[in-house]
Parts: C-alpha cells; sequence; structure tokens
C-alpha cells in the first residue's frame, strides 16, 4: 500500500518531500527494478514459448475451460470454429491413418502412406478444401468427391499388397463415391429436423400411453410441419411397429445430414468426418488424454473445439433466392415457380418449414452415443440464426414463427433405379433412397445430384424417378419453353458470399 | 260510409283473406312435407350414424387385424446362419483369418457370437489401436434382452425384410499377451438395430444377409465401446444357414 501511496504521491506532481522519506524512495525504486527484471524475464520466456520449424494447424487448443467459464465470448468461439474449418491438419495434430501401420510396421514408407489416400481417407487436410463453393462453408466440385464408406478399409490402392484388405473389392464395390454438399443454412436445417423430431417423439408417446390404457394395439398417423412419415402402430406391451413408417428411422429421428440423411446434427457429422477425413478424433469420442488412434497426439479436438466448429457451421447463413438478371429470365423464373408447383416437384422438394423458435444451441438431445447429448453450455452459447440470417429464405410470420425456404421436406424417398447405384449400405438406407435434397443455393455448387454426374439442371431432374416418377414425367412431356422456364426459376437458388 | 270506398275495400279485405288462405293452406301442406322429409332425413341420419359408427368399429377391428397381421408376419420371421468375416493376417496383414459369427433370431430373441479364433489375428479397435488376438484369445457374445420397435416391409430390390431394435447384453473378451479385457461373463448393455434380408430359399446364396449393429455408450458400455466405438455393424458373408420373412405383401 505504502508503495502504491508513494507512486500516487509522485504522479500528483507533489515535492519529493511531500511523498515520503528517503527510505521509502529506496524501497519504491528497488520495487519497481524487481518489477523491470521480472518483465524481462517474462519477455525472455515467451519468446522460448514461441515455435520455430514444423508446427501443427492448430498450435493453441481452445480448453473445455475456456467455454465452460464463459472466458470466451460467441464471437471468440465463432472464430475459433473457423480458424478450424480452415486449418490444414497435419501430422502434428494428428492428422494420420494409424491403420495403416498395422499391415507395413514402422516403415518410413507405411509412415508416408499414413498421410493421405483418396479412398479410405485421410483424404483431406482441411474442411475447406473441399466445402469451397462459392465461399467457406458450401459444397464442393467434383474433384472434392468422398467414397463413403470406404474408410472401413485401411490403404485401399489396389496394388496387390497389404492395406486393400479384400483384393476383389472394385471402385464401385469399396464405397460411395459422393459429391461435397454445401453447410449453407445447415443450423436452421438441424433446428427443423430437432422440431420434428420432437412431434414425431410426442405423437409415439400419445399412442403409446393410448394402447397402454385401452389395452389394444393404437395406430397413429406421423405428420409434422405438414410432412407425412407415414404411419405407426404401438402394441399394449409397448412394442412398436413401424412397418407403415416412411422416409425416417424407427427411432422417428428426423437426420436432416448426409445426402442419405442419417446424420442427426452438425455435431455427430462433424465428428465422424474430422475421423474419417482428417484422421482426428474428438476428445468426446475417445476420452481425455486418450490417444486413441495411437498415432502419438492425444486430445486431438477437445469437446470445446468440436463445440465451436459445430457452432460456425450452425451460423454460416443460408442461402438467398436471387433475384432475375433481367425481366425476360424474371417472367420466366415466376412461370417456372408455377410450373414447379403444378407438376409435382414441390411435394417433396416443400418450398417451406415453418420453424418455431431459431435459437440454436448445442447439443441436440437427441445425437446417438459418442457424441454428447447433454452439455452445461446449452444456456450459454445461443445463437439466434434469424437474427443472423439476412436472407430472404428466411422469413417471419405475424405469428411468431419463421418460414424456411430451403425446397425440401427432410423426408427419405425411393429415387429410382438411375440413382441406385451405390453398393455399399449407409446405416441401413437402401440404394436408390435418399434424402430430399434441399435445393436453396444449388446453383452456387454444381455439378448435381448426389455424385456430381448431372451437370445441367436438365439432367438431373429426369434422372429422378421411383417417388418421383410422375413428376419427371410430366417434366419431360411439357414443352421446351415450360422446361426452360422451370430451370430459369431454379436458377434464382444461389448463396450470396458477401 | 260510402258505397264507392267500401266495395273496394271489402273487395280487398276478401281477396287478402282468400289470398291468405290460400297460402296458409300452401305453406301448411308445404310444412307438413318438410316435416315428413325432416322425419325421414332425421330416420336416415340416424341410419348413417349407426353404419358409421358400425363402419368406424369394423374399421377399428380392421386395423387390428392389419396390426396382428404385421405381428404375425414378425413372428413367423426367423433365422439362423454363420457369418464369415475375414480378418487381418498379423504377418501379411490381408484379410486371410476366418472369424465366424454365428447368429439367431426371431421376434422374441437374437444373438450373434464368436466362441473363438482359430489363428491369430489383428484387431484394429476404436480407442485402443491394432491389437493383436493370439489363437484362441477371443470371445464375443451379443444377446438382445429386449425388442422395442420391429418393421417387416418388401426392400426397394424386392427382398423380405425384418428390423429389430432394442437392447442386448454384450460379453466380449479379447486377450492379449499380458493381459484380458472384457468379459464373457460380466455383460454391458447397449442398444442394437437387426437388419434381416429373405433372398429365398438358399441362405446366403439366395440373397439372404443379416447385420446386427450395436451402438455402445461410453458410460454404459466402456470396454466394448473401446474396442468397437459408437457404432458397430456385426456382418458377413452368410455361409450357412437360413432367413425366412413372410412376405409383406
Amino acid at each position: 500500500m505504502r508503495f502504491v501511496a508513494i507512486l500516487q504521491c509522485t504522479l500528483s506532481n507533489k515535492p519529493s518531500h511531500a511523498c515520503g522519506s528517503p527510505q521509502a524512495w529506496l524501497a519504491f525504486t528497488l520495487i519497481l527494478i524487481a518489477f523491470i527484471l521480472y518483465g524481462c524475464t517474462q519477455n525472455h520466456i515467451a519468446e522460448q514459448d514461441l515455435v520455430v520449424g514444423d508446427r501443427p494447424g492448430i498450435s493453441d487448443h481452445a480448453t473445455n475451460d475456456d467455454l465452460e467459464n464463459l472466458q470466451l465470448s460467441l464471437d471468440e468461439v465463432l472464430a475459433i470454429g473457423h480458424q478450424l474449418f480452415t486449418a490444414s491438419f497435419n501430422t502434428l495434430d494428428g492428422a494420420t491413418n494409424s491403420k495403416v501401420r498395422l499391415f507395413t510396421s514402422d516403415s518410413q514408407l507405411a509412415k508416408i502412406q499414413s498421410r493421405f489416400n483418396r479412398i479410405s481417407g485421410p483424404d483431406a487436410n482441411a474442411c475447406v478444401a473441399c466445402h469451397n463453393l462459392p465461399a467457406t462453408g458450401g459444397g464442393g466440385d467434383n474433384a472434392a468427391n468422398v467414397f463413403v464408406r470406404a474408410n472401413r478399409l485401411p490403404n485401399v490402392n489396389f496394388d496387390g499388397e497389404a492395406g486393400d484388405l479384400l483384393e476383389d473389392l472394385t471402385l464401385t464395390t469399396l464405397g460411395n463415391e459422393r459429391g461435397t454438399t454445401s453447410m449453407f443454412g445447415s443450423g436452421l436445417i438441424e433446428l427443423l429436423a430437432r422440431e420434428m423430431t420432437t412431434d414425431l417423439q410426442a405423437i409415439k408417446k400419445v399412442a403409446t400411453e393410448k394402447a397402454s390404457r385401452t389395452n389394444l394395439p393404437t395406430r397413429v398417423f406421423l405428420n409434422t410441419k405438414g410432412v407425412s412419415f407415414g404411419a405407426l402402430t404401438v402394441w399394449p406391451d409397448g412394442l412398436i411397429d413401424a412397418s407403415e413408417v416412411q422416409g425416417v428411422d424407427e427411432d422417428l429421428i428426423v437426420k436432416p445430414f448426409s445426402q442419405k440423411g442419417v446424420y442427426t446434427s452438425l455435431r455427430e457429422f462433424t465428428l465422424d468426418a474430422l475421423e474419417i477425413h482428417h484422421g482426428l478424433q474428438g476428445e468426446e469420442r475417445v476420452g481425455t488424454n486418450k490417444d486413441g488412434d495411437q498415432d502419438g497426439v492425444s486430445d486431438e479436438l477437445t469437446i470445446s473445439e468440436v463445440t465451436a466448429l459445430t457452432l460456425f457451421q450452425a451460423a454460416l447463413p443460408p442461402p438467398s433466392i436471387k433475384g432475375p438478371e433481367s425481366e425476360l429470365s424474371k417472367s420466366y423464373a415466376l412461370r417456372g415457380e408455377q410450373l414447379f408447383n403444378e407438376i409435382g416437384c414441390a411435394v417433396c422438394h416443400k418450398p417451406f418449414l415453418e420453424l418455431n423458435s431459431p435459437i440454436y444451441s448445442e447439443p441436440n438431445q437427441f445425437n446417438p452415443p459418442g457424441t454428447l447429448t447433454d452439455y452445461s453450455l446449452s444456456d450459454i452459447y445461443q445463437i439466434n440464426l434469424y437474427e443472423e440470417a439476412n436472407s430472404n429464405t428466411v422469413v417471419r410470420t405475424d405469428h411468431g414463427t419463421y418460414l424456411i425456404y430451403a425446397y425440401t421436406d427432410l423426408k427419405r424417398h425411393d429415387m429410382g433405379q438411375l440413382l441406385a447405384n451405390e453398393q455399399v449400405e449407409q446405416r441401413f438406407v437402401e440404394s436408390p433412397v435418399w434424402l430430399t435434397r434441399r435445393l436453396w443455393g444449388m446453383m452456387s455448387e454444381p455439378p448435381f445430384l448426389h455424385h456430381g454426374r448431372a451437370t445441367l439442371i436438365d439432367e438431373a431432374i429426369i434422372f429422378h424417378g421411383g417417388e418421383a416418377d410422375s413428376a419427371r414425367a410430366n417434366y419431360q412431356n411439357l414443352a421446351q419453353d415450360d422446361k426452360d422456364a422451370i430451370i430459369e426459376f431454379l436458377r434464382t437458388f444461389q448463396t450470396d458470399v458477401n | 260510409m260510402n258505397n264507392k270506398y267500401l266495395i273496394p275495400i271489402i273487395s280487398l279485405a276478401l281477396g287478402l283473406l282468400v289470398g291468405f288462405l290460400y297460402a296458409n293452406s300452401s305453406q301448411a301442406s308445404e310444412i307438413d312435407s318438410l316435416k315428413t322429409t325432416q322425419a325421414e332425413l332425421t330416420s336416415s341420419n340416424e341410419n348413417a350414424q349407426t353404419e358409421i359408427a358400425s363402419l368406424e368399429a369394423e374399421g377399428a377391428k380392421a386395423q387390428i387385424l392389419q396390426a396382428e397381421v404385421s405381428r404375425l408376419l414378425l413372428e413367423a420371421a426367423s433365422g439362423g446362419g454363420v457369418n464369415m468375416k475375414m480378418m487381418p493376417h498379423p504377418e501379411t496383414g490381408e484379410a486371410s483369418v476366418e472369424l465366424p459369427e454365428v447368429f439367431s433370431f426371431d421376434a422374441h430373441h437374437a444373438f450373434c457370437r464368436v466362441d473363438t479364433n482359430k489363428e491369430a489375428f489383428i484387431m484394429p479397435t476404436y480407442s485402443m489401436g491394432e491389437v493383436l488376438i493370439e489363437k484362441n484369445e477371443f470371445f464375443m457374445a451379443m444377446s438382445t434382452t429386449s425388442a422395442n420397435e420391429f418393421s417387416v416391409t418388401k426392400g426397394t430390390d424386392g427382398r423380405n425384410k425384418v428390423i429389430i431394435t432394442g437392447g442386448l447384453d454384450c460379453f466380449t473378451e479379447v486377450a492379449k499377451t499380458n493381459m484380458t479385457l472384457g468379459s464373457r461373463d460380466v455383460a454391458e448393455y447397449a442398444e442394437y438395430k437387426i437388419q434381416a434380408y429373405d433372398g429365398g430359399v438358399g441362405g446366403g446364396a439366395a440373397g439372404d444377409t443379416f447385420e446386427f449393429t450395436v451402438y455402445f455408450d461410453p458410460d454404459v458400455a466402456p470396454i466394448n465401446y473401446a474396442i468397437f466405438g459408437p457404432e458397430f455393424t456385426f456382418t458377413g458373408d452368410m455361409i450357412d444357414g437360413e432367413i425366412t420373412i413372410p412376405s409383406a405383401g
């Protein structure tokens, strides 16, 4: 306190005798010198901490304390998410495929091979390496296609050596080649799915109670947000007959991510993507201070970092519907929108789904085992996706709900044999069955369809079959001018890179 | 009063009276007619209500019957056999070590188990790296304890398909050189989803398949989670057995 008093006195320009005795001044000087010396030492330590030479893509990891103690603002958390999404992960981050070591011991060749494998993975060093059309977070060109489920094989290279595991596999039987889809607007999509799931679970609960009360099998229709998912029968003993359920799994959890609709949340999708595409294991998957893939790096991504990465993707703005380029295209687009509805496209590509609340928080309560379902941060880091949207595809209604113009029903459909090319089933979804593709932003991330084999909108439409067969036939029966009108309408779906 | 006015007034009054009487009698008959119609409609309505109630009762019965048929389809679905899984050889790395998984299922119970391994193999685990399993040192059994949901449908390729979900006990024991992980006696709980296809008589060669996917929660089944991860599908080439799933129409 004496030191502070002397300092205040000196700073106030009072005479030295008024500020204390010579002994006090001596003490003050000594303390000042000590402070200066301490500061120099700290600078020296800071310089020693600086990394030189090779360094990981993520040098400073966000710790779980950083988020739990609210030491970071939402903007800072989103910045961490952006940094993770754009970082180029390397060996020092733990970005390797340790399975390769299994086959060729610890040879240098094995180490090199473990860094990258176009088919088995790791097949990318950064999220943005594939998700970049038309900007960070978007879709990808065919060059960025992935081989879904090929990661179950250690190191496919068709060289006849160890690593292919089963040498009779071909490029079409080892995995499913698919395009990279956009993450823009995905927070709103997850919120829609959460609300739909909540509705379906409530219907199931009511049916279960009724079946128990009446001692009779009870059949209920599964409708939510104007989308029918078929019917469910519950027996008095609690057994559920899901034979009539359509477009969603028996658990009635709407899974809006991946083209097959098999991921419940951005978090689940993110954890799998990190593991499959980058060889990185999340702390919540393998445990704290554990090197699950035995590559010499533990805690490759902390729980907080996966949260930040998830929130960053959730906050990516939804695509917009762009104004037509000319009066001519405007008149075509308007007519095209009408035709789009009339010929049956809008049955599955529902123009909008109504969202009750645009507040996004982590984690999703319906996440599967291995992905967090409960986390104390849910009340802290909330994002109002309506306020952040700045897009004409999110419209607030008079009664306080939000119309999300994503042009999907978030339901799976049988799309016919032309789109049944995949031979490796993913999570029980049959080959011709696909989640209705969100059309918003489609023009900003060509080519089209799950494998990018349609480079024109017209091609994408005529490849539709199965449940979309009548709509496809209606389209093909239109005059060329009307087909052009529909295409002109679809060309308005753009992602605003600004 | 002057007759000049009286006569027209009386005439008018008489006219009104006649008109009123005529109209009244006409309306009365119309009212009678409407009353008759009303009575008929009431009767028809009552009949219709009775019929609706009857149809609703029939509809409810039909729904129950439909539900019973569906459950009978489940009761009639069953299968058993052997799925052969090829595991990596410790020296060559090739998937050449046979690991036969025996399975069986019906509406009330299902299991799949690997009793032992005749040869050493390398097992890629989820969070313990690749583990060398010596000869006769691997045991795994998944045995269901409950069924929550089922569906009996026809797949998009025309094969009959059954899906059953619920809970199970898992017993996995992996022995390494100087340690044993897990237990063949103490179970860990997990949830499962079974999917079986019936490709016709002839087992695997005819298109029968059996997949047993188990979802391990790290808090509930830590050992199995460390070995298999959050989701693992036990399956392989069906080299023996038969799956029978009745047609769902």
